[in-house]
């Protein structure tokens, strides 16, 4: 089984929710995976107080011009999309490497073979083990573009080596690409959102992208005292709670740290009807 | 000059901070570049001026869908092309509109036809005009939008001489945070003391620094850990210009959607003093 953690709008309190979630799942004796989706900004493993071990660099496709074969035809540049490949007065084609995409459009165009292949770093990705959870980061690389090749990297990797019968996957904010790479294959979703303005509104996002990718799910409230506004429809509502703020800021995991607390009880409740 | 208010996590008070900032400044435009989840027109309601459709990539249809005997599948690095019942169905969520296949495969006719990316809408509010955008949920081609959209705001800018622009970035560091980043003159980052926060503001300030954009930080929500509010007074120093306590009042103006600053509760008073002393700063 595979449940994705979503939201919308950014600290709503995913990341939480999903390692407590894993960590409850876990206590319930079921193996878990999880996979940090969010590559842009990890926090799972910051969460569990993790290291991120077994770093893969992760490359994404470049074109090469090959000099002594290119014709200067222009054909890479009109059929390059991204605007990736320029061609300057009298010389070959060049290229922007940050603005290109890896779709080899051009090596498919180019009718005089001129077109190598090389690659650049996108970033990496993790495997790590804590508290019986296995753990699938990734890390984009600053100033690249390409978040959803990251989630893609981490979900491929977590699938191939992971062992968990179930997996949680943590999503980053927002309602574009990399939340949709790291949303689909999900067998369920749940919305994590707040009782304001801005989180209602996010959450109607996310909504749509849910069911644009046919995914059934259901919506937590986090911190759901914060303000008298209702969300409704919730399955899983939690209270602002210190104590949960504090093993959030620490690094220890709340549901195995205090597992008498009321919210302890409740997430181990709502995992058991997962199962 | 343009100010981009960043933080790589997401909720730490960004949209918050920006808003107090846009306020203080006497006279600029608002463009939320979160155009996945845009929150400030919900803070600043105002008269809708223009709503323009904007496209920013494009998706492969097939013409002659009668596909015979290649790997059809495999020519595709986003995986969008899938063979079914001996038919080609291109998967629109993961299109890119390359446009590899329709290059690859001539005899299936397949075209690049423009997709609706967005809306781009620009509002008159009491205070300032306020540019932002609606994704369509889940397509590609935030940066593009967020791209248009300062363009878009480039333009009333000129047209009216307003000498101020405040840019609110969205969570992550990815390609709309890239597009909302580049050309801005200064960048605000909000940190909140939790090590997530402090971890991932680091990255977006790589994006920054990647830029050449000087940059002063904003710790918000003090009270919830003192040792890690120490950990972000030694790490960024005299960058750091302002701290804003933990107040639970601010939720219920989010509730409503009154503008944070604009309260007479402690945060308030912290925001307001922290856009004067950042506008002290860096005119």
């Amino acid at each position: 089984m595979i449940i994705g953690i979503t939201g919308g709008k950014g600290g709503t309190g995913k990341t939480v929710i999903a390692v407590n979630l894993a960590l409850a799942l876990a206590d319930l004796g079921k193996k878990v995976t999880y996979f940090d989706c969010d590559t842009d900004c990890p926090s799972a493993h910051i969460i569990l107080d993790a290291n991120l071990d077994n770093e893969l660099e992760m490359h994404s496709f470049l074109p090469a011009i090959n000099e002594e074969k290119c014709k200067k035809c222009g054909g890479c540049v009109a059929n390059c999309q991204f605007n990736a490949i320029y061609m300057p007065k009298g010389k070959v084609p060049a290229l922007v490497p940050s603005l290109c995409s890896g779709c080899k459009a051009c090596t498919i165009t180019c009718p005089h073979g001129a077109i190598d292949s090389s690659n650049k770093t996108i970033g990496w990705t993790y495997k790590t083990e804590k508290y019986g959870i296995e753990l699938f980061s990734g890390k984009l690389k600053p100033s690249e573009p390409l978040s959803e090749k990251m989630v893609e990297a981490v979900k491929e990797r977590g699938l191939k080596e992971g062992k968990g019968e179930i997996v949680i996957i943590d999503t980053s904010a927002g309602a574009h690409c990399p939340v949709v790479r790291a949303l689909e294959g999900c067998d369920k979703a749940f919305a994590v959102t707040e009782p304001t303005l801005f989180g209602e509104h996010d959450l109607e996002a996310i909504k749509e992208v849910l069911k644009k990718l046919k995914i059934p799910y259901d919506i937590i409230v986090n911190r759901s005292t914060i303000s008298s506004k209702k969300i409704p429809n919730a399955v899983l509502e939690i209270p602002y709670d210190r104590t949960m703020v504090d093993c959030y800021v620490n690094g220890t995991p709340f549901v195995r740290t205090f597992p008498n607390h009321p919210l302890s009880k409740k997430i181990s409740d709502f995992a058991k009807g997962l199962i | 000059m343009k100010i981009a208010v960043l933080s790589g996590k997401g909720g730490t008070g960004k949209s918050c901070v920006a808003s107090a900032i846009a306020i203080e400044l006497e006279n600029c435009i608002l463009v939320d570049t979160d155009v996945d989840c845009p929150n400030q027109f919900l803070l600043f309601k105002g008269k809708e001026k223009s709503r323009v459709i904007f496209s920013a990539s494009k998706l492969a249809v097939v013409g002659n869908n009668n596909p015979y005997g290649k790997d059809y599948e495999k020519i595709c690095e986003f995986g969008a092309i899938k063979l079914e019942n001996n038919k080609l169905r291109i998967i629109e969520t993961r299109c890119e509109g390359c446009g590899a296949c329709s290059i690859a495969f001539p005899e299936l006719k397949i075209v690049l036809e423009p997709r609706k990316s967005g809306d781009i809408i620009v509002t008159e509010t009491d205070r300032f005009p306020l540019v932002y955008g609606e994704l369509v949920p889940g397509e590609a081609g935030s940066g593009k939008v967020v791209f248009e959209l300062k363009r878009f705001a480039d333009g009333i800018a000129s047209d009216n001489k307003i000498p101020d622009m405040l840019i609110d970035v969205p969570a992550g560091i990815g390609c709309p945070v890239i597009a909302a980043v580049s050309g801005c003159d200064y960048a605000v980052g909000v940190v909140e003391p939790t090590p997530a926060s402090i971890a991932n503001l680091e990255r977006a300030l790589e994006v920054v620094k990647h830029f050449s954009i000087p940059y002063l930080i904003v710790m918000n929500k003090t009270g919830i850990s003192e040792a890690y509010e120490n950990t972000i007074r030694q790490k960024f120093g005299k960058l750091l210009i302002a701290e804003i306590p933990y107040d639970e009042t601010v939720p219920h103006m989010l509730a409503v959607g009154t503008p944070p600053s604009l309260g007479d509760n402690i945060a308030a008073k912290s925001l307001k003093n922290m856009a004067k002393a950042l506008l002290k700063k860096i005119r």
